[in-house]
């Protein structure tokens, strides 16, 4: 533990990976911090680098990703982590859950030996009676009915709802600091969501563990996350408390993404979203949202790629030059400055 | 989309089936062969230019409710009937004329429904050169304009699928459904795998050609939120069986059923949802009575001994159940999500630029107009 109440901070994050067609760049000039015990959601749509983020937190990248600027876990930098020291960083720190449940367990192995194998990976002090009795008292913590039944099933026999409840279990073995999930509901049904939503509140409240998801839905996350980071072409477009995000973006993005969601006027034409976000392929010059913005102005060409503190809002950031013009000078209080 | 609730003509509907049955032969032999009942018993109904939303959860038998309209499986039992004419036990000729022309279907996932190895052209004759519609430059003629129907470039028959986006895709598969000229789409999850802000433009595009062509659809979908915002009429599914049917407002701001009521709950805040116990029963074997009672909350005795009918409860809503309107939702609850407010800039004095088309270089492929 260090005395950074951050757990997890990203400081000008950019994640370049060459392909045929030139540097793809899946995140470009990302910062934000997560406070240890929050709730944190990655909210944006296919290919805003969401999960390129996750996947850079737990160095789970590609080979021959190129990673610039930095990710701090509990103070700590990653990027040096070798070997064993880098196994106990995944196996023991940071944890993370799937989408898909079906595939993130081995269809051989029973359910039992999977989750002991995970906490022995993490604490190697611990034997194998007192890590089976530990995965038992998880999978009880996360709500599965006899669980002493369950340890000995294969994940065919279990339904989606309740493996993604197993996956996170076998996340929690670990005692984590840190939970990683990408997209960890959007494979199950609605009424299993809110079930799994609940879950991952509980034990935030509970045991304290600091959450991080990544979510497409904003509406299916919003009322568990105590923050969103609303990202777009690899970008951060604004940050902030969830309710005022959603009731008062601060940048034109997320004012467009909640209104082409359906379920605010039924009935209505929904608000699309001219043209399609620009891909990695391309190199940005100023603000990446400009293009599709129906506010754009002459400056929005120039903008650095950065969020900005809103003055009068404590808490909320936004990357939009036209939001955070008047309040503060864009080369004085920059984070990434 | 757009459903125009008061203009949609009732008289004689387009699609009618009564007590639709699809059951699947499992694996096992003699007396251990079981019986998968994927679809038991539904009834529906869906007008000239409506549409139909058809929700429920993986394994609730609505996409097999959808191919077994379309014929794509023959009914084990009930009736179906589409303009006018007993479909049922159609084949051959009949089946492609009566049906296979007027009735067409948009797929989820529009990368799989098409064949990587055919242009975009090619692909929208196929179904012409089926049914012996015109000739070369009468199909020629007929894939430029429903290329620009669904608001692609005429150039895009030359291409091949993977030079499209998602979207793109899904605008050709519509494209595809249209072309012989259909009063019925079924459509399933056709925005499943597209992002919001391209879901948007699909949803939008549907409604624009629902009003120009008169279409109907029957849109199947998990999305609570989407089927609310597009259908006329809603009918939930659970265990292969019906609950209720009911105009798309009234089935979130006055749920009948218990199940409609926890769905409809889900687009409310946290405090106010009602979240069912366990998960979805095995549709190998369903529960007696009636197939919700087991994560029911208002479930009694009666429930597991009866199975609830289908039954009319008001005009133009159906509900099973045997304690219809006991569960109410939370009416403190917003039924529909707040607006964001909007934005205020603080650059001053305005620099404004007048705004600028999207310029064409800024997407990896052009030709997809909005």
């Amino acid at each position: 533990m260090s005395d950074t109440p951050d757990i997890l901070r990203l400081d000008r994050v950019g994640v370049g990976l060459r392909t045929p067609g030139g540097t793809a760049d899946l995140l470009r000039n990302v910062s934000f911090s997560v406070a240890r015990g929050e709730i944190v959601a990655l909210a944006g749509e296919s290919g805003s680098g969401k999960s390129t983020a996750l996947l850079a937190v737990l160095r789970l990248l590609a080979p021959g990703a190129q990673v610039s600027g930095s990710i701090l876990v509990d103070g700590k930098d990653i990027a040096p982590l070798r070997g064993r020291e880098l196994r106990a960083f995944r196996s023991r720190t940071a944890r993370m859950v799937f989408q898909d449940p079906w595939r993130a367990l081995h269809p051989m192995h029973s359910i039992g030996r999977q989750l002991t194998e995970s906490a022995r990976a993490a604490d190697p002090t611990l034997s194998k009676e007192a890590a089976r009795t530990l995965a038992g008292d998880m999978l009880a913590r996360v709500g599965i009915p006899d669980p002493g039944t369950r340890l000995r099933s294969y994940p065919h026999e279990v339904s989606g709802g309740q493996l993604q409840r197993i996956v996170i279990a076998m996340a929690l073995v670990a005692s984590p600091s840190l939970l990683l999930c990408d997209e960890p509901t959007t494979a199950l049904d609605v009424t299993t969501q809110a079930q799994i939503l609940e879950l991952l509140q509980e034990l935030n409240r509970d045991l304290g563990i600091t959450v991080v998801l990544a979510t497409h839905d904003l509406d299916v996350i919003a009322d568990i996350a105590d923050r969103l980071v609303v990202m777009y072409a690899g970008s951060v477009a604004e940050e902030g408390p969830t309710g005022q995000v959603m009731a008062r973006p601060e940048h034109p993005y997320t004012r467009s993404l909640l209104q082409a969601a359906p379920g605010r006027r039924p009935g209505e034409r929904l608000r699309a979203i001219a043209g399609r976000p620009p891909s990695p392929l391309e190199v940005i010059e100023g603000c990446p949202f400009a293009a599709r913005c129906e506010h754009r102005t002459s400056i929005c060409a120039t903008a650095p790629n950065t969020t900005v503190p809103i003055a009068g809002e404590p808490g909320r950031r936004s990357a939009c030059v036209r939001v955070t013009a008047g309040t503060a000078p864009p080369s004085a209080e920059r984070r990434s400055g | 989309m757009n459903p125009d609730r008061r203009t949609v003509s009732h008289d004689g509907p387009v699609l009618r089936a009564s007590g639709l049955a699809k059951h699947f032969r499992m694996g096992g032999l003699g007396r251990s062969r079981k019986v998968l009942k994927a679809v038991d018993g539904v009834s529906l109904e869906i007008g000239r230019g409506e549409t139909l939303g058809l929700v429920g959860e993986s394994g609730s038998g609505k996409t097999t409710v959808g191919r077994t309209l379309i014929r794509l499986y023959p009914p084990t039992a009930g009736t179906v009937e589409f303009e006018g004419r007993d479909i049922t036990r159609s084949s051959g000729a009949r089946l492609r004329q009566d049906v296979r022309r007027r009735m067409s279907m948009v797929f989820q996932n529009p990368s799989t429904s098409l064949n990587p190895y055919m242009r975009l052209g090619e692909a929208l004759t196929e179904p012409l050169v089926v049914h012996r519609i015109g000739d070369a430059a009468q199909r020629r003629s007929r894939v430029a304009e429903m290329l620009e129907l669904v608001g692609l470039d005429t150039s895009m028959a030359d291409r091949y699928p993977q030079e499209l986006s998602g979207g793109q895709r899904q605008r050709i598969g519509i494209a595809r459904a249209l072309i012989t000229d259909p009063s019925l789409i079924i459509a399933d999850e056709p925005t499943a795998s597209l992002d919001v802000s391209v879901q948007a433009q699909i949803v939008n595009l549907l409604g624009d050609l629902q009003k120009e062509l008169g279409l109907a659809y029957l849109f199947i979908t998990h999305d609570l939120a989407l089927v609310r915002q597009i259908s006329h009429r809603v009918a939930v599914m659970y265990l292969g069986r019906l609950m209720e049917t009911a105009p798309a407002d009234a089935l979130f701001t006055e749920p009948l059923h218990p199940y409609s009521a926890v769905l409809a709950s889900m687009h409310q805040d946290r405090e106010h949802r009602i979240v069912p116990r366990g998960e979805i029963p095995s549709p190998m074997s369903p529960p007696s009575g009636c197939v919700f009672r087991t994560r029911c909350p208002i479930a009694r005795e009666q429930c597991a001994e009866q199975v609830p009918q289908l039954r009319e409860a008001a005009p133009g809503r159906s509900v099973a159940c045997h304690f219809p309107g006991e569960l109410k939702l939370d009416t403190a609850a917003a039924s529909v999500r707040p607006e964001p407010a909007e934005l205020t800039f603080t650059d001053v004095p305005p620099t404004t630029a007048p705004p600028r088309p999207v310029p064409a270089g800024s997407v990896p492929h052009t030709g997809e107009k909005e």
